[in-house]
């Protein structure tokens, strides 16, 4: 049983220009992403930015409305506003920046009590004492005192506030907890901390988490599954060391490449040449074709499908 | 652990073979030539509303011509004031900066006026920032902004440029950038965000630097076009045989580009020597936890370093990082070690108080 | 020699691990650090007491007239002398300091409630909703404030009534700009879309969220539309379009002091002192407190 699928999710933008606003642009975010996550399954989703990657978070949330294609959020299909509720009682998300995603003028009591307070599925009907137990439970599982709960923001650290961050998102209860570069903005020695309380959790409640990330090997530690994302579509999706171990994609093989284990004077690269395609372009080929070294005539013509090979699935004419 | 830390090992010592045998044709080359930089003692207190922040503790640097030298640290460590005390950039009306000796080539700078830091800025020692993207004026035309670049750079040199164009066009050659002639007249938003950090390197070579100073250099950009601006810098030093002093958090930039490195914790150095020293065989918990916390495989389990990061607005007693070392002994909450021998930890003198 | 004490383990008791707590300089703390805005802020008081008790003080009221004491210079009898029709005019000064600063509040109060609330609708809502508000306001905007209080002299007699309604059109405009352009930030600020992700409502995303952190740029517009409001109260009495006699307005004594400079300077220059440190206090204060809100300004200079 999947938590939710996708089928085609598609996500355009559109950028007016000009004095007069006149000039339509249609950004192209996201180009069809078909994915599913499973139970107490970690997805990693990796790419640049720019990539999607985020998009695909917020509309699979409904925080963007979709421009085509379908959402499953637990066996039931998400039309509308109408289904919000629904869709975040299963899943919930966590904030890249710790310093931006919380309200500076509430504690962290009242920022964890709005969840209870707004929903009429998750809180409402708990009562007044049962809802502060509720958030002092949460308090605990994340690492923070009590009396901590009673301080704002930036009375915190980033990593103080990350775990902030995922308590307001465990607060209701969900099955999926989309982590948006969880990470990223904090310090080397803290973005342990927090990969260990998102793993600590997963093991307690069996969350599953869609992991977004640039950092390819911190995505490798964490995850089962993987889908590697460029210029709002997946390249190669498969189990995480099927990935690792034969990367089928150029795109991919570049990116493991990048992340090879550090040592001392370790060769940089590889380097791939070439820009990276404008959103806003219409694309007929594939996205990547401009920046690959295996680049052949029909890669320019035709866009590849995501088709299965073996364990993985990719989309690359070569392969 | 161990058994990776073996593995390191091993990898290292065939590299520091190879090191060693550059290093003595590198150190022939760096006996005559005069250090680019040598700061010795530096110590900033900035002067807040919630009270002083000890930024900077103490740290001494050199960069040799044709070296690259990395300062490594989490945010709020100083390793960016320490860089912007070299170009004499500190607000010295909410700060106070000590320094024993500040020598850029040789010359003792740290009674310097700002008339005459501007001299050496950009001339002498050039700048690259973390956001490309701000650090060029949007409304200029990059072709505009490189000649300008390269006026001063004239001005301060007392010399003067026949053809600023074609001046310009080789800058922007230098710095890999194809099809220079249609770039000149490009503006920064029509550029990526690798385009514009080389434009933003070729700026800063426009007044022929010997040290370049680059904080953060790659931080805003993806992996992929991190490469490419690694990769540039690292020719640069070899062709212009220029010194590089860089700022990073991240461990694989200095591991790829650096010769000597220094690891900063709350204002401090805690460890300092070559790369192969310090990735191979790390002395300092604090460095150990760093590289513990990288995940290197599937099946590494990840070391974390626990507790916050300190408190610059009161520092723990003794040595900084103690709160959140595992080794912590009862003197490391007494007394702040030295360093000695490129480490700042009491653990080094309780070896050698055990080995004798 | 090092003691052997010296290399025993850490107790992990004495590990603290959690960062002391240590509240940020508030606003206030930052705004006493600056002496000009509590110079402005206790002008502001003074003349607030004054514009409260001050007519007590004095045994006479703003329309007693005494011809047999007319023009008479400043004396112990009449603190700041007395004008043409021998009224005094410490008494009309602190009288007219009633009218405004009335003025000056009933204008802070527009701001507060038609600008903020049309500011925030605006730049909420976005899309065309916004433009078509914002549109409204340009407008609005580009017609000078005198003509309307000339066309509403036209239905409504000149007066304090016909002033309010006056600053009532025109004094929010500059407010719902800075909160609209405020909420569209906010907009885009993680927390807001973090609070969308956990389906708070639009309205509670709007005043729990998005207000209390404009409260910064609404209390310092508010702080600078007061002086702002005052001084136009004062030109519009100065140029006859203002409160009727016998009531007083710093405008009306100015205008009325003008006529008589030569002779008796004293009749203008009470009003124009009144009017001056009223707008200086106002503007101290407002100063000061931008920079107090400003988040940016966390080191102290």
């Amino acid at each position: 049983m999947n938590i939710w699928e996708t089928e085609n999710l598609t996500k355009h933008f559109t950028v007016r220009r000009g004095l007069l606003k006149q000039h339509q642009q249609v950004v192209h975010a996201l180009n069809g992403v078909s994915l599913h996550q499973g139970v107490g399954e970690t997805l990693g989703l990796v790419g640049e930015s720019g990539c999607g990657k985020s998009t695909f978070g917020r509309t699979l949330m409904g925080l963007y409305p979709k421009t085509a294609g379908r959402v499953l959020v637990a066996g039931r299909e998400i039309t509308g506003p109408a289904d919000t509720d629904h869709v975040l009682s299963h899943i919930q998300m966590v904030f890249q920046d710790p310093y931006a995603s919380l309200n500076p003028r509430m504690t962290v009591r009242q920022s964890l009590l709005e969840p209870l307070t707004v929903r009429a599925t998750t809180g409402t009907s708990l009562s007044e004492t049962a809802k502060q137990a509720k958030v002092d439970d949460i308090l605990e599982q994340v690492g923070l005192s009590k009396a901590q709960g009673e301080r704002y923001p930036h009375e915190f650290s980033g990593g103080q506030r990350q775990r902030i961050g995922i308590g307001r998102a465990l607060i209701s209860s969900p099955q999926c907890i989309i982590c948006d570069e969880p990470i990223s903005a904090l310090d080397v020695s803290i973005q342990v901390q927090i990969v260990s309380l998102l793993e600590r959790l997963q093991a307690e409640q069996g969350i599953s988490y869609v992991f977004i990330s640039h950092d390819l090997n911190m995505v490798r530690y964490v995850s089962q599954r993987i889908a590697v994302m460029y210029l709002g579509g997946v390249v190669e999706e498969g189990p995480t060391q099927a990935v690792y171990e034969t990367p089928l994609h150029p795109y991919t093989q570049a990116l493991i490449k990048l992340n090879a284990p550090l040592a001392p004077h370790m060769t940089i690269g590889p380097v791939l040449t070439g820009e990276v395609p404008s959103p806003l372009a219409d694309l007929w080929g594939c996205p990547f074709a401009s920046r690959c070294p295996e680049k052949i005539a029909q890669c320019e013509e035709a866009k590849p499908p995501l088709v299965v090979r073996g364990e993985q699935k990719v989309a690359c004419w070569r392969r | 652990m161990t058994a990776i830390h073996n593995e390191r090992g091993a990898v290292s010592k065939d590299t520091m073979t190879l090191a060693v045998k550059k290093d003595t044709t590198s150190l022939a080359l760096q006996k005559e030539a005069t250090p680019l930089v040598v700061l010795a003692n530096l110590a900033v207190t900035f002067h807040t509303f919630a009270g002083p922040v000890p930024a900077v503790r103490g740290v001494s640097l050199t960069v040799q011509p044709g070296e690259v030298v990395g300062l490594v640290g989490e945010s709020g460590c100083g390793k960016s004031v320490t860089l912007q005390s070299l170009m004499g950039l500190l607000p010295t009306d909410r700060a106070t900066v000590t320094v024993d000796s500040l020598l850029v080539q040789g010359e003792e700078c740290k009674q310097y006026s700002e008339a005459q830091w501007r001299q050496l800025r950009g001339t002498t020692i050039a700048m690259v920032f973390q956001d490309p993207m701000t650090a060029l004026n949007p409304i200029l035309a990059i072709g505009t902004q490189l000649k300008e670049s390269l006026r001063l750079g004239a001005k301060r040199h007392n010399e003067t440029i026949a053809d600023e164009e074609a001046a310009a066009l080789e800058l922007l050659t230098k710095v890999g950038i194809a099809d220079a002639k249609r770039r000149l007249t490009q503006y920064p938003h029509e550029l990526s965000g690798g385009m514009r950090q080389r434009v933003v390197i070729a700026m800063a070579l426009a007044g022929r630097p010997t040290l370049l100073l680059a904080d953060e250099p790659t931080t805003a950009l993806d992996v992929t076009t991190e490469a490419q601006i690694l990769l540039l810098l690292k020719e640069l030093v070899k062709t212009e045989h220029m010194g590089l002093l860089i700022i990073s958090h991240n461990l694989r930039v200095i591991a790829q580009l650096c010769d000597r490195m220094s690891v900063m914790y709350a204002g401090q150095v805690v460890e300092t020597g070559t790369v192969e020293d310090l990735l191979g065989k790390p002395q300092h918990p604090y460095l150990q936890g760093l590289l513990g916390s990288l995940p290197t495989s599937a099946t590494t389990t990840l070391q974390a370093i626990g507790g916050q990061p300190p408190d610059m607005f009161s520092l723990p007693k003794g040595c900084a990082f103690h709160p959140r070392c595992k080794q912590a002994m009862r003197v490391c909450a007494r007394e702040m070690p030295s360093l000695t021998e490129g480490v700042r930890c009491w653990l080094q003198a309780e070896k050698k108080a055990v080995n004798v | 020699m090092r003691a052997v004490d010296d290399f025993l383990p850490l107790a992990p008791t004495a590990v603290a691990t959690e960062t002391a707590y240590r509240p940020r300089p508030n606003a206030w703390q930052r705004l006493k650090e600056n002496k000009l805005a509590l110079v402005g802020l206790f002008i502001i008081i003074c003349m607030l007491l004054l514009a409260i008790v001050g007519p007590w003080l004095s045994p006479y009221t703003y329309a007693d007239q005494n011809l047999a004491q007319a023009n008479q210079g400043p004396s112990s009898e009449h603190w700041f002398g007395t004008d043409t029709l021998g009224r005094d005019l410490y008494v009309r000064v602190v009288y007219g300091a009633r009218i405004s600063l009335a003025v000056g509040f009933v204008a802070a109060a527009i701001n507060l409630v038609i600008g903020v609330i049309y500011g925030s609708v605006a730049g909420f809502f976005g899309g065309k909703v916004d433009r078509l508000m914002m549109g409204f306001v340009d407008i609005l905007y580009g017609i000078p404030l005198l003509l309307y209080v000339i066309l509403l002299m036209v239905v409504l007699s000149p007066g304090l009534t016909s002033i309010f309604i006056a600053l009532g059109i025109a004094y929010w405009l500059t407010m719902a700009r800075i909160v609209r352009s405020q909420i569209v930030t906010l907009k885009n600020e993680e927390y807001v879309l973090a609070a969308r992700s956990m389906g708070v409502p639009a309205w509670r995303i709007l005043f729990r969220h998005m207000l209390p952190n404009c409260v910064g740029p609404i209390i310092i517009t508010m702080t600078l539309a007061i002086p702002e409001a005052i001084f136009t109260e004062a030109f519009l009495s100065f140029i006859g379009l203002g409160v009727n006699a016998p009531m007083a307005s710093w405008g009306v004594l100015a205008a009325e002091g003008i006529n008589s400079m030569r002779s008796y300077p004293f009749q203008l220059i009470a009003p124009a002192l009144a009017i001056g440190i009223t707008m200086l206090g106002f503007t101290f204060f407002g100063d000061g407190l931008r920079n107090a809100l400003d988040p940016k300004g966390e080191v102290k200079r």
